[in-house]
């Protein structure tokens, strides 16, 4: 009986937990931003292992039917800190992390062309989640970026 | 027994108790000096009497009106109370531990499962600003997860294409 009235009040410890402690009551002090540049071409069917799902998300959106992860990056970046990385010969990606904002990070992404800003835009980032930006030729097709953060 | 000695008899309660007059009081003790009957039955009047009265005395004093009621109670078989009867009907333990467990569950599908899975539905990153120079932008969400996604056109690759 008294093992009984235990899990009875385990049961109800744990709800109380789940209800009191909701996971995006914790504290965050870094980001760690993941960057993929993609290929995406109407000219082939091939689709990178790693992008199958990504593919499956942007086939009815934009009609390409190829991608192919051609760059991956990772950052690891503290409040106000600011990262480059090299798209073509004369484009630049600068990242620049603003800080968090309640669950979501705030990532300040900038394209630069001959040190000229052509591109910017303000992403708020969930943990492990993604914006996606599209659009600048490549090629026979498009560069798609695909960036996400982890926190830390 | 003579027609007298009735008479006579029938003083002999108010002559116990005193409350005889005096003229009979009288009377009645030349008789008693005479009649050896009446004065047996005299005397064992008076003893009978006194013997009661002193079992009604005792009874009086020793008398615990709520002891006796306790026994009285304890001999009766009244059956369960209100309270004892919803006790039974309700808080048997057999009754509680699955009734809790359900009570638990039902909690955790009607208001936390739903807060947990409305909060996954809402983690989804979002744009809060997005402008460009040289081009036009376009934000569209994706098919299935409704992620964001910026279009990027820039001028000069308008004008190529």
């Amino acid at each position: 009986m008294t093992m009984k009235k235990n899990s009875i009040l385990c049961i109800f410890m744990l709800l109380i937990i789940f209800q009191v402690c909701p996971e995006n009551v914790l504290a965050f002090s870094s980001m760690n931003v993941k960057v993929e540049i993609i290929k995406a071409t109407k000219k082939s069917n091939i689709i990178d292992p790693q992008l199958k799902d990504l593919a499956n998300e942007i086939a009815p959106v934009l009609n390409y039917t190829g991608f192919k992860l051609a760059k991956k990056s990772e950052q690891k970046l503290t409040f106000g800190q600011t990262s480059e990385i090299l798209l073509s010969s004369k484009r630049i990606l600068k990242l620049t992390f603003k800080g968090f904002e309640e669950n979501q990070g705030r990532l300040l992404v900038e394209i630069m062309e001959k040190k000229k800003k052509v591109f910017h835009t303000i992403l708020l980032l969930v943990d492990k989640g993604f914006v996606l930006i599209g659009g600048p030729l490549y090629e026979d097709g498009v560069l798609l970026l695909r960036v996400g953060a982890e926190f830390d | 027994m003579s027609t007298n000695c009735e008479k006579y008899e029938s003083l002999f309660d108010v002559f116990i108790d005193n409350e005889i007059d005096e003229n009979h009081s009288i009377d009645l003790k030349k008789h008693l000096d005479k009649c050896t009957d009446c004065r047996q039955k005299l005397e064992l009047l008076r003893v009978t009497n006194e013997m009661m009265k002193e079992a009604f005395e005792e009874d009086e004093s020793s008398l615990d009106v709520d002891q006796a009621w306790r026994n009285f109670d304890s001999k009766m078989d009244w059956g369960p109370t209100y309270w004892e009867r919803i006790k039974n009907k309700f808080f048997k333990p057999i009754v509680w531990v699955p009734a809790l467990c359900t009570a638990a569950i039902a909690i955790f599908v009607v208001t936390i499962l739903p807060i947990q899975t409305g909060t996954k539905q809402m983690m989804i990153s979002s744009v809060e600003e997005v402008s460009s120079t040289s081009g036009s932008t376009m934000v569209l969400k994706t098919a299935q997860s409704k992620i964001p996604l910026i279009m990027f056109f820039p001028d000069n690759e308008k004008e190529a294409g």
